[in-house]
């Protein structure tokens, strides 16, 4: 009898402790993400920002220009318009004049050019999302030039770039890098309050946001590394929001009256790499049969559950630059007899193709599906599902036939494209594609870095994505999907092309 | 006694040379290439070769290693190489957590453990002993991951009485500190149980209950002092295996430890942030060991004994 209340008494303890999660109460949200951030405060540490930190980048700071991936148009957002002079070298930014910083500092264009100013130290980024960038001045209080080295054709893009939110100057020169990164200022719409390393970011509305103080008042972000955690939180309220979770384990929460989740094609395009020792990259037959081979349209249904679509080119619709349908040569189609064909006439020894992934993800089971279309052709292939360090070393080495990677244009430009071929990279010169079509590319590429216009500049990019879907030197598998999960009662909350999320649009019903 | 202390204190010095050194050898061996990791399979050759020189990857190893330790021994554990952050500031934000996550689990083991192995050993082939070797069984071949997600089904999901993650407050480590115990408790049993019944065995245990003491007295009393003895032992390598089994609790319930610390720094060939939770949980076992062997003495009169001469 005495053991029973005991037991009784402990366990109504337990559950009268049950924490208030609030949420619509007290206006506050919690988002949770998948793992660490990269870099609170970019530009300052030489760092690259993850394109998965963009909806924290967002909350934070503003950048010059918003790209909407749903018009796929730039809005102005601390700059009001810009100018560019007709050699594309010197581009006249006007400013907000209604701008204050979390520490109640007014924005002016001195912090705008500090900010760009620090481009050239961030070697990481710089010489690909900033190309052609020389240097930044404040031209009066709210105007500010800026002056390239060479025209870069996605420049306007750049200003819209979560790697470059602007940063406040005095804040800076008053705390230095490394305080300045233990409590950022920003001008965006939440300001830092706390953040718990590995655990959790808490911010507040910025009462003076110059777009108006937003609806959620508190804004916490739960860093959640477990998928099936990830789930079970959402389901039992202690997170109100999840960020991008994958369709998997949105299939695997089932209905749940008091969660939903909405979905939309992102502009993250899945794809497989040919490794630098691999008879693919010398064998053009191979390598088309390969692709023949492969029924991508069943890993789609399979592994993503059909909410990816089949890519025909590395940039997915509604980036900046991509080239109009059919302007470019499509892809080889899934053909069992053309695979065998091509197969044929190819080099091919009868040794297996090593498939790397990394173990237990997604990846393993798209090369697994793989591995069975390539053998109902002739084609023997091997998955090797490894871990993380080992995957990065292999794929450093280049001792491995293809491996299935996601890609994403980070300034959600078709400068992606000229990544793939930018001549002075380790991958473009280890790469064993023809000398003669490795340097057209090259020049390509080059060339839709300072084309600026619109038009021609689509042109180059549908030339680049012709030459490699007729050889197969980029192959790709789909077009991937971004997800939203949140619990009733949030509106203004839909799943987004990229990761610019405004948070500040979000709110309890 | 005093001598023997500062002994076994000092045997900790070597054993941590031996250990740094070993650790950094093997980590700059380790595949990965942290300059590739932070700048992306794009980078210029220029940028692979900046970076290399920003994390000091172009001077030899033994350069590099003691340019680590020097900076180690006066506080700085360095940068990390892959987000720049300083690793002194991560590590002692997240320390209190595995800390205190060790500890719950310690004590769950020791006190559960011991508790069910006396109890056992006590009842020995009743159906009480059958079940318990039963439960240690399934605790120990049920795998952590499994574990944590079913507690979080009934506890979190179900019966809404415990938090799903974080680290909040006591009630967040429950189920934790139980995932994480739970394969060490059957081995703790196990050992408790074993050493028990050969000290239940002895002529003085027999001696004790013709003198007419109570079985109570006679288990708690004569019994458990020299029982413990094996079991205690039994704590000092369950600390390296409870260290080892935070890094998967730690990720599953979203505890932010130094176990995620060190396995995300691993995967990125991170030296910095593997070198400083490495150094870290290798004193900390280390340490135990010690107090471990000294808990001997204070127990064991004879050891005591033999150590004063």
């Amino acid at each position: 009898m005495k053991r029973r209340a005991i037991a009784m008494v402990m366990a109504l303890t337990l559950a009268a402790a049950i924490p208030a999660w609030a949420g619509q109460e007290d206006n506050s949200i919690v988002v949770g993400i998948g793992s660490e951030f990269s870099n609170l405060v970019p530009l300052s540490n030489n760092t690259a920002v993850s394109n998965r930190d963009g909806i924290d980048i967002w909350a934070l700071y503003d950048t010059l220009f918003f790209f909407d991936t749903e018009t796929s148009e730039l809005e102005p957002m601390l700059a009001t318009d810009y100018t560019v002079s007709e050699d594309g070298l010197e581009y006249t930014v006007h400013l907000r004049d209604d701008v204050v910083f979390h520490n109640g500092a007014p924005m002016t264009a001195e912090d705008v050019a500090f900010t760009y100013n620090l481009l050239p130290e961030n070697t990481v980024i710089f010489s690909q999302q900033f190309s052609g960038f020389d240097y930044a001045e404040a031209v009066d209080d709210y105007t500010v030039k800026i002056y390239m080295e060479q025209p870069f054709a996605a420049f306007a893009n750049a200003m819209a770039s979560y790697h470059a939110p602007i940063l406040c100057k005095s804040y800076f020169e008053e705390v230095g890098w490394e305080k300045y990164q233990e409590a950022p200022v920003g001008t965006g719409p939440y300001k830092f309050v706390e953040r718990v390393l590995g655990g959790s970011l808490t911010l507040e509305a910025h009462e003076e946001y110059w777009g108006g103080a937003p609806a959620i008042k508190s804004l916490k972000f739960s860093i959640l590394p477990d998928a099936n955690s990830q789930i079970l939180s959402l389901e039992t309220g202690e997170i109100d929001v999840l960020y991008n979770p994958s369709i998997q384990s949105l299939m695997m929460m089932g209905e749940n009256e008091e969660v939903q989740w909405d979905s939309t094609d992102s502009f993250m395009t899945c794809m497989m790499m040919i490794g630098g020792m691999s008879h693919l990259g010398t064998d053009e037959n191979l390598r088309k049969a390969f692709y023949s081979a492969l029924d991508i349209d069943s890993i789609n249904e399979i592994v993503n559950y059909g909410y990816t679509k089949r890519a025909d080119c590395l940039l997915a619709p509604g980036v900046i630059g991509r080239p109009d349908e059919g302007s470019y040569t499509s892809t080889l189609p899934y053909d069992v007899e053309a695979a065998k064909e091509f197969l044929a006439a190819s080099e091919y020894d009868g040794s297996a193709l090593k498939l790397i992934c990394l173990a237990g993800s997604k990846e393993e089971s798209i090369c697994k599906i793989m591995q069975s279309n390539l053998q109902a052709v002739g084609i023997n292939a091997e998955v090797a599902a490894v871990d993380g360090a080992t995957h990065q070393a292999t794929m450093q080495a280049g001792e491995y036939d293809i491996s299935i990677y996601s890609t994403l244009p980070s300034l959600s430009d078709a400068n992606l494209l000229f990544q793939q071929f930018d001549r002075n990279t380790a991958n473009f010169q280890n790469s064993k594609f023809p000398e003669e079509d490795k340097a057209k590319l090259a020049d390509l590429a080059d060339a839709t870095l300072t084309e600026m216009d619109p038009e021609a500049r689509k042109e180059l990019f549908a030339e680049m994505t012709s030459l490699c879907n007729e050889h197969v030197y980029l192959a790709y598998l789909y077009y991937d999907v971004n997800t939203i999960a949140y619990r009733n009662g949030l509106s203004g909350i839909h799943a987004i092309s990229g990761t610019n999320y405004r948070v500040a649009d979000w709110s309890w019903e | 006694m005093g001598k023997y202390i500062l002994k076994r204190a000092l045997y900790i010095i070597p054993t941590y040379i031996v250990l740094t050194i070993l650790v950094y050898v093997i980590l700059s061996f380790s595949p990965g290439d942290p300059v590739l990791a932070s700048l992306g399979a794009n980078a210029t050759q220029e940028q692979i070769a900046q970076k290399t020189a920003e994390l000091g990857l172009d001077k030899p190893l033994p350069v590099r290693y003691l340019s680590y330790m020097s900076g180690f021994l006066q506080g700085d554990m360095g940068k990390s190489w892959i987000s720049g952050n300083r690793i002194s500031v991560e590590f002692s934000a997240r320390i209190g957590n595995t800390l205190l996550l060790l500890l719950y689990s310690l004590i769950l083991t020791i006190v559960l453990g011991t508790f069910m192995g006396v109890i056992a050993a006590v009842k020995q082939n009743s159906i009480t002993d059958n079940v318990t070797m039963v439960i240690a069984m399934l605790m120990l071949s049920i795998p952590a991951f499994f574990l944590g997600l079913i507690m979080q089904l009934i506890f979190c999901m179900r019966l809404k009485m415990l938090p799903v993650t974080g680290a909040e407050s006591f009630r967040h480590f429950i189920l934790p500190s139980i995932v994480l115990a739970a394969s060490r408790v059957a081995g703790q049993v196990r050992m408790t149980r074993s050493s028990m019944l050969d000290v239940i065995g002895q002529d003085y245990i027999r001696t004790a209950r013709a003198k007419g003491a109570s079985e109570v007295r006679v288990i708690c009393y004569h019994a458990l002092r020299n029982g413990l003895l094996p079991a205690i032992t039994n704590i000092g390598n369950n600390i390296g295996g409870i260290v080892s089994g935070a890094v998967t609790v730690e990720t599953i319930f979203a505890v932010p430890g130094i176990g995620s610390m060190l396995v995300n720094a691993v995967r990125t060939a991170d030296i910095p942030g593997v070198m400083g939770p490495l150094i870290f949980i290798a004193l900390l076992v280390c340490v135990v060991n010690v107090l471990i062997d000294l808990l001997y003495a204070f127990i064991d009169p004879r050891v005591r004994k033999q150590l004063s001469k």
